[in-house]
């Protein structure tokens, strides 16, 4: 160490740049607390809820002024609304955004937010490319999604030897004619892994528009996605915003005549009866069927293809034969048929059967019985305008190809449906504009089917299924039966950003409300308080002058273990809160060496001045050897933690490296101003 | 000069028997514990859907518990924090499609108290696959450390120290396993971060023991190697004492304010800190000392 002067100016400069890095956080830290009164008594004054604004405030797409001027308030209100946001989004938001980049970003398990780990399905796109799926293939795509739980295996390689062991050739399923296995798998790997790189694109257009501050989309892995939402204050909104497929798909509904019979059949199949009879053929419409002469739902109007059917009063569609709406008839006659109401038009189930015609449905046996080119499918929602204050949900039969998805869409849109109509007027809406050959496509299908039904799908899930009365060839549809604006708003950002390649699983979240976060944010406030308060009494009490210097040297410890944290923008959570708490146990462990060993050093005869320098001498080997040892571990967590032990050994690592400096130059530094002066004769210690 | 030890001089290596008896008592028992009652991991490890709600009118687990009958609720208990309301933890098994569950739970603790709405102050869903990788992790992180640590220590001192290291934070893991199991607390995430530094911080202990008689056997050329270790021992005592009770206070502030999230950490670091400065004492040295004379047994034999 040279002479005392240069390391005081080196201390000096630490804090001037500990400081210089600090201000923004703090500065922040005043703003943010402030920015929350502000909403809170915009939202109070202009009546818009909370959670809204929190998320929208500062969204150039979002007419906040024009929504308090439309609104009902009376014009002191509006006047004052309108001031208050325009001081949110003018001068305010600008001097929030000159600090937030500079300060000390909190973790979601502080400011609340969410944290989802999406898992692209590759297992979904293999088994929809391939091009037949027969038992083979089937047990192959079984077996690899057992092995994919229970171990993390590279899907191809396992693919492969799966293949192999059956000897089945993977050109069956997919690739070229006379493609070798191994190239058809290097395909395949590639076809995977551009479509995890289309869903982290797909999701960043979606979340940017979902409009949270600072969200964050990163890669975990070969299949995983991460994202973190700060925030968010309407989990459930979030959630299926970035876990929908968004696959958009227009397509016909079978027939009456053949729903009935394919019902029938299913019917037959899991009562016993043998099918194989003469009552098999799907045109045999004279079997125990549901009546197929009903009337028919609600017309579909030119250019906006509105309604949900009607429900027409259910009970009297039944055949006699039926056993009638009881659920309680399962098994013996009509197992199936028994739990649904309605007619072949509008297939209706309690909520409570649902479960059970699921399973009837997907059972293998009975999914042979199902044609090939037909699918059932559900409602989105559940009706319960029956007059018996029931939930049923609905079923559909709809063809399985599809005559048009979202890719033809041009743009989609969320508002207030006008007009007359009753399903779509004041009620949220999308509308959905088509390109140009999207456009063509829809008024040829409509065209050719008038008089059909024509089924809007969304994720599998029919979301209305309005009856084609004529051509529609203005280019555009709408969708309605949709629950409130925020969905319609999700929905439209969902169908703009497209569908994702691949279905897409959550495997890890981790949501923190805001009152949750808030009551850690004051644990770490209150820990931090009164460990720091504990420590430097007690150093006081057994140290006296020499423990208030290490408690300096322990306050310059947390001062720039901080001003690192801002300095590199790094994250703090709940658990960094405990590694800075752990660090001012441990801060002082390096003092206490020095003082005990000077100690010693006094006990021995020695000369105050004597007795330091060999005291620090002897102590550093010990302080290094001490501290690389919790480094080492430190450091370990950092590399191979994940989420909350990152954080921990994050300042954990970084208060180990501040400790060394401060207790080997700072310390010192002291000492040397307090001897070099005068010679002493004791030394408070 | 306020100090809590004068000169102390006692002999902490012919107790060493004794230390080990007690120790191994814990241990033993507490391994039975783990083995009949199964380790208490949390979601992190084994996968499941943890839902954290506060009523406006507080209830009772109880009474929340039936609400919830209908459903395959797995546990459903009251966290209490300090000063704060207390918060109602459902804890469900199952992981897939945990959107619908939590939809499905929201409902029903609407239905059941419609006069006292919740809020659903935090969610945590791991999947199985999640929880089996990231034990997986946990396990790679434990031996990457452990491993290191070895190296560093035989290149610093000699392999027999190393080895008496290990043992002493073998030790103090094992013993603070065997409370957690007592006392019921999970393995989380957070928890496996305070095991790691457990292990930092009991090496911290032996360490500063370590170089100690390592100067001390340069210096002391006419005592023996077991009156050179309970020297060594009794000079860095107050170190030891002091230290352990700076960072004790710290990680009892902590246990007391710092709420539900790092109660289980702060109380793995409390134990730890214990047995770490007792393991450094009792075990790390006597280790050392063992494994010396035994070679050099050997070494007289030959």
């Amino acid at each position: 160490m040279k002479s005392v002067r240069s390391r005081l100016i080196l201390v000096a400069i630490l804090i001037g740049l500990g400081g210089y890095y600090l201000y923004p956080t703090i500065r922040y830290d005043k703003l943010s607390d402030q920015e929350e009164q502000l909403i809170t008594e915009l939202s109070e004054v202009s009546q818009i809820p909370l959670s809204r604004l929190a998320l929208e405030v500062y969204r150039d797409d979002v007419d906040l002024v024009g929504e308090v001027k439309a609104s009902s308030l009376d014009e002191a209100a509006k006047n004052d609304a309108i001031e208050q946001l325009q001081y949110l989004r003018g001068d305010f938001a600008a001097k929030i955004q000159e600090y937030r980049p500079m300060a000390i970003k909190l973790g979601l398990d502080l400011q609340g937010g969410m944290y989802l780990v999406l898992e692209v399905d590759i297992l979904d796109q293999l088994r929809k490319s391939a091009a037949t799926e027969d038992e083979t293939l089937v047990r192959i795509l079984d077996e690899l999604e057992r092995m994919t739980i229970e171990q993390d295996v590279d899907i191809f390689q396992a693919l492969g030897a799966l293949a192999a062991r059956e000897n089945a050739s993977l050109n069956r399923y997919w690739g070229e004619p006379g493609q070798t296995d191994a190239a058809i798998l290097q395909d395949l790997e590639e076809t995977a892994e551009d479509a995890i790189d289309r869903v982290l694109e797909i999701l960043r257009n979606r979340v940017d528009q979902f409009g949270v501050s600072e969200p964050s989309i990163s890669k975990l892995g070969s299949r995983r996605i991460a994202l973190e939402l700060p925030g968010v204050k309407d989990p459930l909104r979030a959630r299926e915003l970035v876990g929908r497929t968004a696959l958009l798909e227009f397509k016909l509904l079978a027939d009456n005549e053949r729903t009935s019979s394919v019902l029938s059949r299913l019917d037959a199949a899991i009562s016993g009866v043998d099918t194989a009879g003469t009552n098999t053929s799907e045109a045999s419409a004279d079997t125990t069927a549901l009546a197929s002469d009903t009337t028919m739902p609600s017309d579909l109007a030119a250019d906006t293809d509105v309604a949900d059917t009607g429900v027409t009063a259910a009970e009297e569609l039944f055949g006699e034969d039926l056993g009638g709406a009881d659920a309680d008839t399962t098994g013996g006659q009509n197992p199936l048929l028994s739990l649904m109401v309605g007619g072949a038009s509008d297939i209706l189930i309690l909520t409570e059967n649902r479960g059970q015609v699921m399973r009837y449905l997907s059972s293998r046996e009975n999914e042979r019985l199902i044609p090939g080119d037909v699918e059932f499918l559900w409602s989105s929602k559940t009706v319960n305008n029956l007059g018996d204050g029931k939930e049923y949900w609905r079923l559909y039969l709809v063809k399985k190809q599809s005559d048009l998805t979202g890719s033809k869409l041009a743009d989609a849109r969320s508002s207030i449906g006008s007009g007359y109509d009753p399903q779509s007027a004041g009620k949220p809406i999308v509308s959905m504009d088509f390109t140009r050959e999207g456009g063509r496509i829809f008024s040829r299908v409509t065209g050719a089917n008038v008089g059909k039904r024509l089924a809007i799908v969304l994720d599998n899930k029919v979301f209305m299924a309005p009856n084609l009365r004529e051509k529609i060839s203005g280019g555009s549809a709408i969708i309605t039966g949709l629950d409130d604006m925020a969905e319609a708003r999700d929905i439209a950002i969902v169908l703009r950003a497209g569908a994702l390649p691949a279905p897409v699983q959550i495997v890890e979240e981790r949501t923190v409300g805001p009152s949750l976060g808030h009551d850690s944010v004051e644990a770490g406030k209150i820990s931090l308080t009164l460990a720091f308060l504990a420590v430097t009494i007690f150093m006081l009490l057994y140290y006296r002058l020499s423990g208030g210097i290490a408690d300096v040297a322990m306050i310059l410890n947390v001062f720039l273990l901080l001003a690192i944290l801002g300095m590199f923008h790094f994250t703090l959570t709940m658990p960094g809160i405990a590694g800075i708490i752990l660090t001012i146990g441990m801060a002082v462990d390096a003092n206490v060496l020095i003082f005990e060993r000077i100690r010693e050093e006094l006990r021995l005869g020695k000369t105050v001045r004597a007795a330091i320098d060999t005291g620090f001498a002897r102590a550093i080997v010990t302080i290094v050897d001490a501290n690389i040892t919790t480094a080492i571990a430190g450091v370990v967590l950092l590399i191979y933690g994940t989420g909350p032990i990152k954080g921990f050994a994050l300042t954990l690592t970084i208060g180990i490296s501040v400790n060394l400096f401060a207790a080997i130059v700072f310390t010192r530094t002291i000492y040397d101003l307090l001897t070099s002066r005068r010679q002493l004769k004791t030394l408070s210690i | 000069m306020f100090q809590f030890f004068k000169k102390p001089n006692i002999d902490f290596i012919s107790h060493r028997q004794k230390a080990l008896t007690v120790s191994s008592l814990i241990i033993i028992a507490g391994l039975i514990m783990m083995i009949i009652k199964g380790p208490n991991w949390s979601i992190d490890f084994k996968g499941g859907l943890d839902i954290q709600v506060r009523f406006e009118q507080p209830l009772s687990d109880g009474q929340v518990r039936a609400a919830l009958s209908g459903m395959e609720v797995g546990e459903v208990k009251t966290i209490s924090s300090l000063g704060h309301q207390d918060d109602i933890l459902i804890r469900i098994k199952e992981s897939s499609n945990s959107a619908a569950l939590q939809e499905q739970i929201a409902a029903s603790l609407n239905s059941a108290f419609p006069g006292n709405p919740h809020e659903i102050r935090g969610v945590e869903v791991v999947g199985p696959k999640v929880g089996r990788e990231l034990r997986q992790q946990a396990l790679i992180s434990a031996v990457v450390a452990l491993v290191l640590l070895l190296i560093y220590i035989s290149w610093r001192f000699e392999f027999k120290f190393a080895v008496g290291s290990i043992a002493a934070l073998t030790h103090d893991v094992l013993i603070t396993m065997a409370f957690f199991t007592f006392f019921n607390y999970e393995f989380s995430l957070s928890v496996l971060a305070a095991f790691l530094t457990l292990i930092g911080f009991s090496l911290n202990d032996t360490i500063v023991i370590y170089d100690r008689i390592r100067e001390n056997l340069g210096k002391l050329r006419q005592m023996n190697l077991a009156q050179i270790m309970n020297q060594s021992i009794n000079e860095t005592l107050s170190r030891t004492v002091i230290t352990s009770l700076t960072v004790f206070l710290t990680i009892l502030v902590l246990f007391i304010f710092g709420g539900p999230v790092l109660r289980g950490f702060s109380f793995a670091m409390m134990v730890g800190v214990i047995t770490g400065t007792y393991s450094s004492v009792f075990i790390a040295a006597p280790v050392v000392l063992e494994w010396s004379e035994r070679t050099a047994l050997k070494g007289k034999k030959r």
